[in-house]
C-alpha cells in the first residue's frame, strides 16, 4: 500500500514536471487562439500539461486554433507563438497568462508586439451578446505555477 | 466629401512619401471579429500606417456587405469596448508593424466609420501612392 502510494506519487510529479496530455472533462473551457501560436503547455495547482502541436494549424495560420482547459480551478498558460509581418520582421514570442477558466465557456487569446517591441498576452471571454463578442476576463491574475 | 473628411485626407496625403502603395496587411477572422496586420516599410509613417489600416478595413467592411466598422488596438480594447483614436495610431511602432481587431457594423455609432467614406478618401492614398499637391 505504502509502495503503491509512493509511486502514484512518484508518477504525478513526473507528469507535473513533463507535462502528458490532458485528458479532457464535460466540464472544460474552450480556449481559442487569434493566429500565430506555435505550441503551448499549461498547468494547474497539481499537474502540468503539453498540448502537441497541430500541424495544419501551425502550416496554416488561418485555421483557428483551439485547447480544452480544466475549469473551477487556476490554470497558467505559456505559449510560444511566431508573428510574421514579412520575412524581415519576424517575432517569436514566450507568453504566459493565467485564470480561472469556468465550465463551458470560451475564451480568446492573442499576442501583439508592443511600441517597445517586447510581447504582450491579452485573453478575453467570448459573449456572443457583447457588442464585440467579447468582454474582459476577471478572473486574470499572475502566474500560480 | 465634408470638409473634415477633405482635411484629414489631405493631411494624410502630405504625410505620405511617394512609395506610400508597397504597404502588406493580413486579415483573419476571428469570432465576430477580424484580426488586421499591417506593416510598411520601415521608411513610412504612421500617417501611412494608419491610412492602410483605415482603408483595408474599409473595403474589409464593402467585402462583407457592412457600412461601418471600428479598430481596436486589441481583444481587452474590443471586450471594454474602447475604439482606436487618432493618438493611439500616433504610439503604433511602424517599424514593426501591428495587429488590430476590426468589428463591421450595420449602423453608426460613436467613433465609427463610414466604409464608403474612407474607401473615396484613401483609395488612392493608399493604393496608388497619389498626392495632390503633385497632380497637375
Amino acid at each position: 500500500m505504502k509502495r503503491g502510494a509512493v509511486l502514484a506519487a512518484m508518477l504525478a510529479a513526473a507528469n507535473c514536471m513533463a507535462g502528458g496530455t490532458y485528458p479532457p472533462s464535460p466540464t472544460d473551457a474552450t480556449l481559442r487562439y487569434a493566429g500565430g501560436m506555435a505550441q503551448h503547455t499549461f498547468c494547474t495547482a497539481t499537474a502540468r500539461y503539453t498540448e502537441e502541436p497541430d500541424s495544419l494549424s501551425a502550416l496554416f495560420s488561418r485555421v483557428d486554433r483551439t485547447s480544452r482547459l480544466p475549469s473551477g480551478g487556476r490554470v497558467t498558460l505559456s505559449s510560444a507563438w511566431d508573428i510574421q509581418f514579412n520575412q524581415h520582421r519576424h517575432f517569436h514570442c514566450t507568453v504566459r497568462i493565467s485564470f480561472v477558466p469556468q465550465a463551458g465557456a470560451s475564451y480568446l487569446t492573442d499576442v501583439r508586439i508592443n511600441a517597445a517591441g517586447n510581447c504582450e498576452a491579452e485573453l478575453v471571454r467570448e459573449d456572443p451578446s457583447a457588442r464585440a463578442g467579447v468582454v474582459p476576463e476577471p478572473s486574470l491574475g499572475p502566474p500560480s505555477c | 466629401m465634408s470638409l473634415q473628411r477633405l482635411i484629414l485626407a489631405g493631411a494624410l496625403a502630405l504625410a505620405l512619401p511617394s512609395h506610400a502603395a508597397t504597404a502588406i496587411k493580413d486579415v483573419k477572422q476571428v469570432g465576430v471579429l477580424y484580426k488586421l496586420k499591417v506593416w510598411v516599410p520601415s521608411f513610412d509613417t504612421q500617417a501611412f500606417l494608419r491610412a492602410t489600416a483605415l482603408y483595408r478595413s474599409a473595403t474589409l467592411a464593402a467585402e462583407q456587405k457592412k457600412t461601418f466598422f471600428q479598430l481596436y488596438a486589441g481583444l481587452e480594447a474590443a471586450a471594454h469596448d474602447q475604439p482606436m483614436s487618432a493618438q493611439m495610431f500616433e504610439r503604433m511602432p511602424v517599424q514593426i508593424g501591428t495587429t488590430m481587431f476590426v468589428l463591421l457594423l450595420d449602423a453608426p455609432r460613436l467613433n465609427a466609420h463610414n466604409a464608403a467614406d474612407v474607401i473615396a478618401d484613401l483609395h488612392q492614398v493608399v493604393e496608388d501612392g497619389y498626392f495632390p499637391e503633385a497632380a497637375p
